[in-house]
């Protein structure tokens, strides 16, 4: 048996399903707090708010390469020190040399801690990467991949005890007492001291590189990592837009910064020196 | 690759650190390696930055001509971005382009792009009266 509605019954049927599915939206609205919760509420900005989302999510990406790159760049520039801590021992003890009678013991201390500088070269690497030991590497700041850095691309040159980033150190050994009958070669000290001074020279060299390229990664590092956080939070604050309260907002900001005391920004005597002219 | 610029008569600019201004022809330079580069139509003085949107373009304004202090200018662009967004949280597209421009250091595109946000602006502000 069929029932059939009236048209009074039916209108108030449709009214009551009506009803429920505007309840089940405001529902679904206060459960996640967002305006917007799936495609078919505004499709425009929720479709934009995802692509926030995911540019964020792609940055993040990058910014955890930048980050390795710097462990990489401070292993090795730690690594750098210690291997020029040990060279002025070296220089020391070959100096010392120079004016004692147990050369020969100092020339073997001498040998000593210029082996070791081989060992401390290996051990300064990061995540399976060493710069003092020959390896480039190379940190993309954005997804293309077309703006990068490499580094220690030129000069990628393993340390090991008698190569010492490009520059020869040779054994102390046999040198700072020889001939026979033995006797102290000075001339071989001052050689081996001046092989020292090149080696601390162009180890100098080196770290002043790292250093500058650090502070290049670290800058777009830390300016990446502010993006993701405006795109986070600027693609979940896009599902809230609404044109007059933005009109109204802007209008206050603009008097608030008209008002304020916050400066515009200090710029270096050279740029302002320019800025004035214009 | 250089990049061809052509001065009218008096007309003045930046290249690299120097302002130079043009004499009484139109003149035809050619820059060949990257400095700065910015026209006087694209320079925006201190006092002529008074909105929201033209304080953004001062700061990136900076970070091209005084990179010296990028980190400085940094921090000052991204305050500004985000009172900007929390006033207006559509402008985040045009925002993001800039960004990206900065980013991978192409200032000149994001400057072009700040000129963009601050129409944006100027309609925004438009409704409002």
């Amino acid at each position: 048996m069929s029932i059939a509605l009236t048209a009074g019954m039916r209108d108030n049927l449709l009214a009551l399903q009506g009803l429920d599915k505007m309840m089940q939206t405001t529902q679904n609205r206060l459960a996640t707090g967002k305006r917007v919760n799936s495609a078919l509420d505004d499709p425009v900005n929720f479709f934009k708010s995802q692509d926030h989302h995911n540019r964020a999510g792609d940055l993040a990406a990058l910014k955890d390469g930048m980050n390795e790159a710097i462990k990489i760049i401070e292993a090795a520039n730690t690594g750098i020190e210690k291997i020029q801590a040990m060279l002025n021992q070296m220089k020391s003890l070959a100096s010392s040399a120079k004016t004692s009678d147990n050369a020969a013991d100092l020339a073997a201390q001498y040998d000593e801690i210029r082996d070791q500088i081989a060992t401390l070269a290996a051990d300064s690497g990061y995540g399976g990467q060493n710069l003092l030991d020959g390896d480039t590497i190379s940190v993309v700041f954005n997804q293309s991949g077309d703006s990068s850095l490499e580094v220690n691309g030129t000069s990628a040159t393993s340390t090991t005890a008698g190569s010492i980033a490009g520059t020869t150190v040779n054994v102390a050994t046999g040198a700072f007492v020889a001939g026979t009958p033995p006797a102290l070669n000075v001339a071989n000290i001052d050689t081996a001291i001046g092989e020292i001074d090149t080696a601390l020279k162009a180890l100098r060299t080196q770290a002043q590189v790292l250093t500058s390229n650090l502070s290049t990664i670290q800058i777009r590092a830390d300016f990446t990592t502010e993006m993701v956080t405006t795109l986070t939070v600027g693609g979940d604050n896009l599902v809230l837009a609404d044109m007059n309260e933005e009109s109204a907002n802007m209008l206050m900001l603009q008097t608030r910064q008209a008002l304020g005391t916050t400066s515009l920004s200090l710029a270096s005597k050279a740029a302002q020196s320019v800025l004035r002219l214009f | 690759m250089g990049l061809k610029i052509t001065l009218k008569p008096g007309e003045r600019m930046v290249v690299g650190g120097a302002v130079v201004t043009n004499g009484a022809t139109r003149c035809s330079l050619m820059v060949e390696n990257r400095v700065p580069i910015l026209r006087a139509k694209d320079i925006l003085s201190p006092e002529a930055a008074h909105s929201p949107a033209r304080r953004i373009y001062f700061a990136v304004q900076l970070m091209y001509i005084d990179a010296s202090r990028l980190a400085e200018h940094h921090t000052v662009y991204w305050r500004q971005v985000r009172e900007f967004l929390e006033a207006a949280p559509s402008a985040l597209g045009i925002i993001e382009r800039i960004s990206n421009a900065i980013l991978v250091g192409d200032y000149y595109q994001a400057l072009k792009s700040v000129k963009k946000l601050i129409a944006y602006e100027e309609e925004i502000l438009a409704r409002a009266s």
